[in-house]
């Protein structure tokens, strides 16, 4: 019997070429705008994952407010990660970033300097923390000492060939020397220490020493033992406030009490924010890496269930309008024996030859498309031939997509009675179907929508491009990191 | 074979109540050829309608086989039809996608003979009608002679009780349509129930009894000396 349906459902799509070309088309551009925002959603959702014992990671988090300003930072004090590991039973390990943005360094015995972007000061920790292995390298003294310093693989081919990178020498721009003591790969894409080619030893800063709470300038992420919860520790955070922090105040502000702090209106406040979370759900000032939202992940995601649905409207659409066509053969297959069941079964084969027709169609399509959404989207994305997982998701979808695309056409064609079909009582035979001109309602609510939508855009485009700045934007030139260029920089100026 | 008891269908619009049959009673017996005739309107395709099974009365009896039909749902009526009940339409009905051979085959598949059996079957019967040589054309690639055949064939390779055929002749030549009638004739005279409905009364005379309908009432029933097969 299914053999039967695949043969009828491929010469029935045969016979209308143009029909089944418009479905397929269809569905190609709904499933591939899918795919790309899925694997886009995806990826926005690995972040940090990859990291072993990511789960039992977190960032604290500090909110403040002082002298009537309030901010929320993703940075703390520098003593805060000794404290941690010292008070805290349940902290396993501690480790912390001090982000110093970008540094114009040489390889000593040039006279080039190469910019780096991504800079920051890190306590040797973070390699066992985060499970970084070294390319090159000793993990027993890595980071150690003061001006030591590891680069990632990219980083480092732009001074040395890999090989010969250790114990190497770069000369900052400063003037300060420090010996490259490890190289290790690139960090991952998806993660949040992705912008970061080069670390620089703890030791050497010294206001990583001083016991300052005052100034909250360090990312600093805790290891919770398996088996504890976060919320506990989050419950013992004020008394690093009360302990710590007061006591540092009243060193500043002598006399003053806790009672007075508080009535003061001022707080800190620390608490954590899972390492996973970090991305979507973290937008203070001081993070280590731009993030994103989660709210426009659930807009994205609602886009692509959106293209899903409106391409799966349109098949149903082009399928029940072209319903008097498959009437009489509704009418003679009931005659001969059919029952409904075995029919809706056929309507349903055709679908799911046209949804999976459309996602060979589509995977073709995304694969062409990539390359631009990549641009478009600041992403390396590549569609994961090589994992079944993706297999399983894209054909149970695709299994899913067909069933609720050729559903609606296959209850409805099938309830065709044969006695009305094959007496020719033509479309009033078939039936109107309520549902069908909604669904027309829908695409065409739908379309102008989308055509207003682009209208706007469109004008918003022209106005960006068209005002007026009150300066010619050919005639201004951008020169980056002047400040090397010391007090030569105003001779520049006067040029 | 065939009781029909007071039998009525009214078809029901927002304004009107359409009387097709009223107070129908007939009864055929297991290998007559009986011809349904009466002019446009007059409930003969309602009738045979109900008779195949396509349709439900709206009052009265109608027993098959010693099954009672009346008031049967959709899918009880598909199995009672199937293997049962052979139709021969006017305009043929074949489907055009499938082939000569598929057609015919369509009603065993869904009684789910075997595919060996099925093709066994199915070559006999286009054997027969003369037809063998087209099994793999598609119905567009044949006359309307020939997609009549088709047609009977594929009513009869069930090897059916009853046979309903609804103007079998109304779109073939007179060349053609005495070939179809004298198909028809020989399956009877091997024992199979027809039930025709026709404006032709060329073709009544085919049939051992002319039932006239008109105004969705039996008015007369009339003996016929069959033809008999003619060449």
């Amino acid at each position: 019997m299914f053999r039967n349906h695949i043969k009828i459902a491929w010469r029935s799509l045969n016979k209308q070429p143009f029909f089944t070309f418009l479905n397929i088309f269809g569905l190609t551009i709904g499933m591939a705008g899918g795919l790309l925002i899925s694997l886009y959603i995806y990826d926005e959702l690995s972040y940090d994952k990859m990291f072993p014992d990511a789960e039992q990671i977190y960032r604290l988090n500090a909110d403040i407010k002082f002298g009537g300003a309030e901010n929320k930072v993703a940075v703390v004090p520098a003593p805060m990660a000794d404290v941690l590991v010292n008070d805290f039973p349940q902290v396993e390990a501690t480790t912390r970033f001090r982000t110093i943005g970008s540094t114009l360094l040489k390889k000593s015995g040039t006279i080039r300097n190469v910019k780096l972007t991504g800079t920051t000061y890190a306590d040797p920790s973070f390699l066992d923390f985060f499970g970084i292995d070294l390319l090159l390298g000793d993990k027993a003294t890595v980071l150690k000492d003061p001006n030591m310093v590891v680069l990632t693989k990219s980083a480092a081919e732009k001074f040395f060939s890999i090989d010969e990178a250790v114990g190497q020498t770069l000369i900052f721009d400063s003037g300060d020397t420090f010996t490259v003591s490890a190289v290790i790969d690139d960090l991952p894409r998806n993660s949040l220490l992705s912008d970061y080619t080069l670390f620089i030893a703890m030791a050497g800063y010294a206001d990583a020493k001083i016991p300052n709470w005052g100034t909250h300038n360090y990312n600093t992420f805790v290891k919770l033992s398996p088996l504890s919860e976060s919320a506990d520790f989050e419950e013992g955070l004020p008394y690093i406030v009360d302990t710590y922090v007061l006591t540092w105040a009243q060193t500043v502000f002598p006399g003053m009490t806790k009672e007075q702090f508080d009535a003061s209106g001022n707080y800190i406040r620390y608490s954590t924010i899972p390492l996973t979370d970090i991305h979507l759900h973290s937008h203070r000032k001081g993070e280590m890496n731009a993030n994103n939202s989660i709210q426009n992940i659930y807009i994205l995601s609602f886009i692509a269930l959106f293209l899903i649905v409106l391409a799966s409207v349109n098949f149903m659409n082009l399928s029940t309008a072209g319903s008097l066509k498959r009437a009489k053969e509704v009418g003679i297959r009931k005659t001969l024996g059919s029952n409904r069941s075995t029919l809706i079964g056929q309507f349903l084969t055709e679908s799911g030859l046209i949804s999976f027709a459309s996602l060979l169609a589509a995977l073709g399509l995304t694969l062409l498309l990539m390359p631009y959404f990549n641009d478009l989207s600041n992403k390396q994305l590549s569609i994961p031939f090589l994992e079944p997982y993706f297999w399983l998701t894209i054909i149970v979808a695709t299994v899913i997509l067909g069933l609720l695309s050729g559903s609606y056409p296959a209850f409805f064609l099938s309830r065709f009675a044969p006695i009305k079909v094959l007496s020719g009582s033509g479309s009033s035979a078939v039936g109107g179907g309520k549902l069908r001109n909604g669904l027309v309602v829908f695409q065409f609510a739908i379309s102008v929508f989308l055509i207003v939508a682009t209208l706007v855009v469109y004008g918003q485009l022209q106005f960006i491009q068209q005002k007026d700045l009150g300066y010619k934007k050919e005639q201004v030139l951008i020169l980056n990191d002047v400040y090397a260029l010391g007090a030569k920089s105003n001779l520049l100026k006067k040029k | 074979m065939i009781t029909i008891k007071d039998l009525v269908k009214s078809f029901r619009t927002e304004e009107v109540e359409t009387l097709a049959l009223n107070k129908v009673n007939l009864k055929v017996e297991a290998g007559e050829f009986v011809a349904i005739m009466g002019p446009s309107g007059c409930g003969k395709s309602t009738l045979l309608n109900i008779i195949g099974m396509l349709d439900n009365p709206t009052e009265g009896s109608y027993n098959f086989a010693s099954n009672e039909v009346a008031g049967l749902r959709e899918n009880q009526r598909t199995q009672l039809r199937k293997g049962n009940l052979g139709f021969v339409f006017q305009s043929f009905n074949l489907i055009d996608e499938l082939t000569v051979f598929e057609n015919v085959e369509l009603p065993l598949i869904y009684l789910k003979m075997e595919k060996a059996e099925r093709r066994e079957k199915v070559m006999q019967v286009l054997e027969r009608m003369k037809i063998a040589h087209r099994e793999k054309h598609f119905p567009h690639q044949l006359s309307g002679g020939q997609q009549q055949r088709v047609a009977i064939a594929r009513a009869v390779v069930t090897k059916p009780k009853l046979i309903l055929a609804d103007e079998p002749t109304g779109n073939l030549d007179s060349k053609n349509g005495l070939q179809v009638m004298n198909l028809l004739t020989e399956l009877n005279q091997e024992g199979t129930t027809i039930v025709m409905v026709t404006h032709s009364e060329h073709d009544s005379h085919f049939a051992h009894r002319v039932v006239n309908l008109f105004d969705g009432q039996i008015v007369t029933e009339s003996q016929n000396r069959a033809m008999g097969a003619e060449v």
